[in-house]
């Protein structure tokens, strides 16, 4: 048996690029160094990754040479899949030690398409766990082209506790007069970059790594629980918050809907003030009932004249289970909004433009996914262990919200 | 010659199954001369989810003893467990009729009928009715007869189960030829070999921690006073550890095995352990001090839980006992040290019977020997550790046999 001699590396996260697009959005991003995150590039092109030399830091790799010989994957996921079993030993590398890793990909049936699903299901199998970013592509590009990112996804959503997808379509309406679509991509690879950093921010900065990541994480992975995510873009925070009201409403016509957790992130102007997150908080509380805990986070890009709030919310189904049973949860919660000074600049990919346009559906990405994992474990599948109100079978570390260290 | 009659004790648990075959010699003589223990299959917390796994190593388990034994076995004792068994306390009452109002046996009788006279709900069966003392006029007296009084009162702690549950648990053993004479509460089997006489008299809580389950029993003046089972184990130990860790159901049980504790000491450094120690891919290091916090955890839930059950009977007898621990879990490194912690009670290991082979001497092995004793108890016509009438269960169980 192989043994790795790498030094584990000290960086808990781990967000990695995969394929030309999703090497581009990461490439973009601006992670401070403070954030424990590691960046990698991975594509089976070496021309795709020519324009990346410079970014030392983020190790931008070429896998698979003794397959592809440098020339991609060429629209064939099977070759991304065999890519993988031939790069094992640098994906155990890299997720030694980490506590989450976070793929980043555009999946059109390449070398993503093959590659995520099995990195991800080779790092959930290892205890890792896995957030996958993903781009839909439009459906102009081919029925072929949607099946084959459509079978990633559902394996890519076997295989992480969450996968936000954005679909290309919602950009058409940046469809340039020429009808190109370049200014659509980037625009969705914007609005996946802030998501990202989104979820970054509110780990390293609103204190929700320190609460304990991976406990919250089991808590979300209730089975009785389903996480929404939105992430809504508008003029104001104002018009986010209607937004999110209409979207609500559109899922849960009933309103019969509880909100037991919620992260809600905002990226707006320089004229985003402390009163305008106040409201988005204020609306989503007066919307969704008061959440038991909530994380909100809020940061000035003075680059842009819109706003962004990304709102992972945990939606109860309303079955038997009550927050309170988590006895001893932590309260440090951030129910106030802060204000970050620094903005995470989004590199390349920043268009001025994009402020100014609202698209006709009013998102960028919706998108609603049900966790896989459940946290009954070797339990699942049998009644409910009730005593006094409480499911026994749940962990007690997860009930009494003790921070779990791997 | 001496006359020798063949018994049979079996423990169909979470982890385990356990048979034990002995001779009764001559009534009075105890000699095991089977046994076989074969890792479970299909059961969860004390309850079948997989009939046919569980069928299949019942029959191991059976067909083993009898190979080790050289007998057949016709009959046995069975024990259960499982959050479903429910015990409840049961009084009737009867006024004495005899002229000189002493207690007579017409009133016992009439007091204990119309104790277990009620109806369990549809579903439900009784297993055992435990005797508690009796009351004339309000006071409680042992032996009631030719005392005076107005009224007499027979107190019963009667246990019942699910029906459904049961007659599955039955027919597996019934499918193998073998009749089930009797089941036992698993944490009363256990009280049987792991606390004294004299210890049950002046007043004891025998805790019986399984894989799926733990079984409690209370103990005053000799007599069974609560009962009562809580589906949480040592699985629930080994399933936290997996999903705290993710690892592989295996490695979270050899993580158990070797590095669980279950008390935390502050003044200790942490260290890092391999979770397989191999050094292979995948093999990873994992905090010790966060195993012993996830452990802990578990442990002292489940010891508070105990203690929410059994603290309104402790303060109705004013008990100040102590508590024994046994079953495969009570291997835990420092788990007497956390229920003492916790029950605020003196708390003991529970030792098995010095007579019985060296290789049945754990404490998961408790409950499947005190099964043997209560079954040698009945056999023999010894007078069972306490009065205890045969339940409804017999007849119940007979009907089930094939």
């Amino acid at each position: 048996m192989a043994v790795s001699l790498t030094p584990v590396s000290e960086n808990k996260v781990a967000i990695i690029g995969l394929g030309d697009e999703g090497c581009r959005m990461v490439a973009a991003l601006d992670v401070p160094q403070q954030w424990e995150i590691e960046c990698r590039l991975w594509d089976s092109s070496v021309e795709s990754l020519s324009g990346y030399e410079e970014i030392e830091s983020m190790k931008p790799e070429v896998l698979g040479v003794k397959i592809t010989h440098g020339f991609g994957c060429g629209g064939q996921s099977d070759l991304g899949r065999s890519v993988f079993l031939q790069e094992q030993e640098l994906c155990s590398d890299l997720i030694a030690g980490k506590e989450l890793v976070i793929l980043v990909s555009s999946l059109g049936g390449g070398f993503a398409s093959g590659f995520a699903p099995e990195l991800a299901k080779f790092c959930q199998t290892r205890g890792v766990p896995v957030i996958s970013f993903c781009k839909m592509p439009f459906s102009f590009q081919g029925r072929k082209c949607m099946e084959s990112a459509k079978q990633a996804l559902n394996r890519l959503r076997e295989n992480s506790i969450a996968a936000p997808t954005f679909e290309c379509d919602d950009y058409l309406p940046w469809l340039d007069e020429a009808g190109l679509a370049h200014k659509a991509i980037e625009q969705g690879n914007q609005e996946l970059q802030v998501a990202v950093m989104n979820l970054c921010f509110l780990l390293f900065e609103e204190g929700l790594y320190e609460f304990g990541f991976k406990t919250l994480l089991a808590v979300f992975d209730l089975d009785i629980c389903k996480t929404i995510v939105f992430s809504v873009r508008g003029k104001d925070p104002a018009a986010c918050v209607e937004q999110i009201k209409e979207r609500l409403v559109e899922k849960f016509p009933n309103g019969e809907f509880r909100v037991d957790r919620s992260l809600v992130s905002i990226v707006g102007s320089k004229s985003l003030a402390v009163d305008d997150v106040s409201l988005v908080n204020k609306t989503l509380s007066d919307l969704v009932g008061k959440p038991e805990k909530s994380f909100f986070g809020a940061c000035i890009d003075p680059g842009r004249e819109d706003c962004t709030v990304v709102a992972y919310l945990n939606i109860h189904l309303g079955r038997q289970f009550e927050l309170s049973d988590l006895a001893a949860a932590p309260t440090s919660e951030k129910a106030t909004p802060s204000v970050r000074k620094k903005s995470p600049k989004r590199g390349k990919s920043k268009s001025k433009k994009a402020a100014e346009v609202t698209a006709p559906d009013d998102s960028q990405g919706f998108f609603d996914h049900i966790l896989r994992e459940s946290n009954r474990g070797y339990f699942e599948n049998t009644p409910s262990n009730n005593w006094n109100g409480i499911d026994l079978d749940v962990p007690t570390y997860i009930r009494r919200g003790i921070r779990v260290k791997t | 010659m001496a006359e020798s009659k063949i018994i049979g004790a079996l423990e169909m648990g979470t982890t385990k199954v356990a048979v034990l075959i002995a001779e009764v010699i001559d009534t009075y003589r105890l000699n095991i001369i089977g046994s076989a223990v074969v890792p479970s299959e299909g059961i969860k917390k004390g309850r079948i989810y997989d009939a046919k796994k569980a069928n299949r190593c019942v029959h191991m388990a059976i067909t083993d003893a009898e190979k080790s034994a050289g007998v057949n076995l016709k009959t046995v004792y069975m024990t259960v467990t499982g959050s479903d068994i429910q015990g409840e306390r049961q009084v009737g009452k009867a006024q004495i009729s005899h002229m000189a109002k002493v207690v007579t046996e017409y009133d016992v009788n009439r007091a204990q009928e119309e104790a277990k006279r009620r109806q369990l709900p549809d579903g439900r069966v009784y297993v055992q009715f435990m005797r508690n003392p009796f009351e004339v006029d309000g006071v409680r007296v042992d032996e009631p007869y030719s005392v005076k009084g107005n009224e007499l009162q027979a107190n019963y702690w009667a246990v019942h189960a699910d029906e459904v549950l049961l007659k599955r648990q039955i027919e597996i053993v019934n499918s193998f030829m073998v009749k089930v004479d009797e089941v036992f509460l698993a944490g009363l089997a256990s009280g049987r070999v792991v606390a004294t006489d004299d210890e049950k008299e002046k007043g004891i809580v025998v805790l019986d921690i399984g894989g799926g389950s733990t079984d409690y029993a209370v103990y005053s003046d000799g007599y069974v006073l609560r009962t009562g089972v809580i589906d949480v184990g040592g699985d629930h130990i080994t399933n936290d550890l997996s999903l705290a860790f993710r690892i592989p159901w295996e490695n979270a049980e050899q993580i158990k095995i070797e590095q669980a504790k279950a008390v935390i000491r502050e003044d200790e450094t942490d260290e890092m352990v391999w979770m397989r120690g191999d050094l292979s891919i995948g093999d990873r290091k994992i905090s010790r001090r966060t195993i012993q916090k996830v452990v802990h955890a578990r442990l002292e839930e489940l010891f508070q839980v105990v203690k929410h059950d059994i603290d309104p009977i402790l303060s109705e007898y004013k008990l100040s006992g102590s508590v024994v621990l046994t079953g495969g879990t009570s291997r835990l490194t420092a788990i007497e040290a956390l229920a003492h912690q916790t029950l605020k009670m003196p708390v003991r290991m529970g030792r098995n019977p010095d007579w019985v082979i060296p290789e049945l001497q754990g404490p998961e092995m408790s409950s499947v020997i005190g099964l043997l004793q209560f079954a040698f108890s009945d056999v023999s016509g010894d007078l069972p550790e306490q009065p205890r009438q045969r339940s409804l269960f017999s007849r119940f169980s007979g009907l089930l046999h094939r």
